[in-house]
């Protein structure tokens, strides 16, 4: 008898235990989901973009691509760009970016760039750019 | 000739690993004896000499523009000062594992030695310290050989360091950050030992080399991370110092998992063992798991560098492999009585809750880091965790964790400290408020009890101080600063300020409480291409700084490079960094942020703190000795 009740007390505290880690675990879930919630972008190339612009309308994207040589019209405080596929070798479809605000000092046409933004009616709107300096601390050539 | 005699040299390091992990299998398990480390440490000292001569030869390679060897035309050109020739041996990937390598094989000597001191050699295994060296060696020889010739004619010249690494900040940081991380090789197999040990003694002699190696490794990655923060700081022209980039954290995870193991070596109650091995053991697993993400190309990120599947496929393997042993910790666990109730004593909870925190902000870095690469894998969409994940999920955490820190220092403290420290945490916020704030409506709530809270926390510590020896001062010391580096980063992140001006050469630009002019640009000619020095005067309120941020041409790789120009004053730093998008029209940004200084004096006090710790438990151990 004081046996069986030593091992319901075991498996009491045990439980008890468990009941700790679990809650634990589940508070650093609930904080990994609480801060997941608005801090994910998707991430979306040119050309999928472009199959699904309806899919993606309005949407908090963030885009990746390459400036278009040549595309890049600056005004006053504003810039504007076409972009594509960092894999389009054709350099088919493009997609144009609109910004308001000042690029970084490493963005530059026919490099990689990162938009954070929204798609509407066919033009992204960036509300912040990112340039990636070159691909690798490497040559690209040694690729 | 050379370069084969370094190639020669790094396939006889490895020879010597591996046969000598066979020799050691061998002897346990088909002899049955325990493993004599007289036999075995002449062997280690071989390898280690012909891993020095290995990286030596490499240097020599660079120094003496041996361009025919393809790392060294990778990253070196004639036209690199020679200070960075120095940066070139961890510029890149293959130089940097031999880095990596020598640094394990010096430890793991030093490791060798210290057991033959103490005498516990027969108990002492160390099969799991050779297969990892010897796994090292095949790594560097199968996936990054640093000897490899172009053939058959060697290039004129090479291709340059990256400009971004020219930098001082370069030189330094990856040799701090390595001193560090293979420090966690030899944690790890002590973490291991601990895990097979039987008799007290052993457990007892474990703990105490764990604790010196552990603020030994905890101090040069607290000084690599911090010095690795500042070169980005200073080169990226981002204006910040963390970006929580996959690499950045594959830093700091083990960072966090050794911060944990150094407090876990305090614990007196049962638990004590499981924790220890775990956060040991999960140090080296992250620090592993962090070269993987370095140099796979797994996870985009800026600092990646040299990307490669083979890398990532071998590095993989080698984590899974050291992985293992976790799963002899979980049987441990499971069925030992590590979960006897501990005594709610504040100083032995406060200890096993700081471990649980530690590693429950490993996890959610660890998460946040793969995200991406899970969600790529189950869901094949691609996408991006922002900095606001991060900032969101670790400050609860975080307040937990000076919840606990300030609990455990609360025992007997009389009500009259209680509310000098009130008072003091009360005068500190509103003074930070005052310094920081340009106006006095901007006073945020959140901020002022933010800061008094850290604060209280402070002065907690600070009056906690009891005894005369200095050993325990520089715990309660550690404790402090790192508390104002906490409060430095709010400060830093709270009252920043940025702004984005265009500018013409001559014209003053007004923009709220700054002004900036551009008086002149100069062009410069230095052996790498044009630089162009521009000249700009900088108003804050009162204060005005003279700034020269520099363009520069870096012609061997055709890479433009605008540098900043940073004043560093006690209260805060003026940042600025000008491109050139036009001819004529330049683009400043400017940062002003407060107290960044004192992050940079904190973090590596920090460090030198732990060293200092490490050092002087080191001598007390000799002595014991004696």
């Amino acid at each position: 008898m004081v046996k069986v009740k030593n091992a319901i007390q075991k498996i009491k505290t045990r439980m008890k235990e468990e009941f700790k880690h679990v809650s634990w675990i589940l508070l650093s879930v609930g904080l990994i989901v609480y801060g997941l919630r608005e801090n994910v972008n998707l991430f979306v190339g040119v050309a999928k973009l472009k199959s699904h612009e309806q899919e993606y309308e309005g949407k908090h994207l963030r885009l990746g691509a390459i400036v278009k040589e040549g595309s890049v019209i600056q005004k006053k405080g504003s810039i504007e760009f076409e972009a594509r596929d960092i894999d389009d070798q054709e350099k088919s479809s493009f997609l144009k970016v609109v910004f308001n605000g000042v690029p970084p000092s490493l963005f530059k046409e026919g490099k990689a760039m990162v938009a954070d933004g929204t798609l509407k009616k066919g033009i992204f709107y960036a509300q912040e750019v990112l340039a990636k300096h070159d691909e690798n601390y490497q040559i690209p050539m040694s690729k | 000739m050379f370069p084969e005699l370094g190639y020669f040299a790094l396939i006889l390091a490895t020879t010597l690993m591996c046969s000598n992990t066979v020799y050691l299998l061998y002897e346990r398990y088909w002899q049955g004896n325990g493993v004599n480390i007289k036999k075995v440490l002449p062997i280690y000292e071989l390898t280690t000499v012909a891993i020095t001569v290995a990286f030596f030869i490499l240097f020599f390679a660079f120094m003496s523009n041996d361009f025919s060897v393809k790392y060294v035309w990778a990253n070196g050109s004639r036209a690199l000062p020679t200070l960075y020739k120095l940066s070139n041996m961890w510029g890149g990937h293959e130089g940097s594992w031999l880095l990596w390598m020598a640094i394990s094989l010096y430890y793991s000597k030093s490791l060798l030695l210290k057991i033959k001191d103490i005498g516990v050699e027969e108990k002492f295994d160390v099969i799991g310290l050779s297969a990892m060296l010897g796994l090292y060696g095949i790594y560097a020889l199968v996936a990054s050989n640093p000897f490899i010739r172009i053939m058959p004619i060697a290039p004129a010249d090479g291709m340059d360091l990256n400009p971004l690494l020219q930098d001082p900040g370069f030189i330094i940081h990856p040799p701090c950050l390595y001193m560090g991380e293979c420090g966690l090789l030899v944690i790890f197999i002590l973490a291991w030992n601990l895990l097979m040990a039987k008799d007290e003694h052993f457990e007892s002699k474990i703990y105490q080399w764990m604790t010196i190696w552990g603020l030994w490794s905890w101090g040069w990655l607290t000084i690599g991370i911090t010095i690795g923060s500042w070169w980005a700081y200073r080169e990226l022209g981002w204006g910040g110092f963390w970006f929580w980039d996959p690499v950045e954290n594959a830093a700091l995870m083990p960072w966090l998992c050794v911060t944990a193991l150094v407090h876990a070596v305090k614990i007196k109650s049962d638990s004590k063992k499981t924790w220890v091995c775990m956060t040991g053991l999960c140090a080296f697993i992250l620090s592993l798991f962090g070269s993987f993400v370095t140099r796979s190309g797994i996870l985009v990120s800026v600092h990646s560098f040299a990307t490669d599947r083979l890398h990532g496929i071998l590095l993989l393997l080698m984590c899974v492999l050291a992985s293992l042993p976790l799963t002899l910790l979980f049987r441990i666990i499971w069925y030992g009585n590590s979960f006897k109730k501990v005594e709610n004593k504040s100083r032995e909870s406060s200890l096993i809750m700081q471990n649980k925190i530690m590693l429950g902000i490993c996890f959610v870095v660890w998460f946040g880091t793969m995200y991406p690469v899970l969600i790529e894998y189950v869901f094949n969409d691609k996408i991006a965790v922002g900095a606001g994940y991060f900032q969101t999920a670790l400050m609860p955490i975080f307040l937990l964790l000076l919840w606990f820190l300030d609990r455990s220092s609360r025992r007997k403290r009389s009500k009259s400290n209680n509310l000098i420290m009130i008072a003091g945490s009360v005068i500190i916020a509103l003074t930070v408020n005052g310094l920081f704030c340009s106006k006095i409506s901007e006073i945020e709530v959140q901020s002022l009890l933010f800061v008094g809270y850290i604060s209280y926390v402070l002065w907690g510590q600070i009056l906690s101080r009891r005894s005369n020896q200095w050993n325990r001062d520089l715990h309660i010391l550690s404790h402090c600063i790192w508390l104002i580096l906490a409060m430095s980063i709010y400060i830093n992140q709270t009252y920043g300020l940025e702004k984005i001006i265009e500018l013409e050469k001559g014209k003053l630009v007004n923009a709220g409480d700054l002004q900036i002019q551009l008086e002149k640009v100069n062009g410069v000619q230095t052996s790498q291409g044009l630089t162009e020095q521009l000249l700009a005067k900088l108003r804050i309120r009162e204060n005005e700084h003279v700034l020269i941020p520099e363009i520069r041409q870096y012609k061997t790789r055709q890479m433009i490079k605008s540098k900043a120009a940073i004043t560093s004053k006690l209260m805060y730093d003026a940042y600025v960094v000008i491109s050139k998008n036009d001819a004529s029209v330049y683009t400043a940004r400017i940062y002003i942020k407060p107290l960044q200084c004192m992050f940079w004096i904190s973090g590596i006090m920090l460090g030198v703190i732990g060293l200092a710790i490490s050092f002087s438990d080191d001598r007390r151990s000799r002595k014991r000795l004696e």
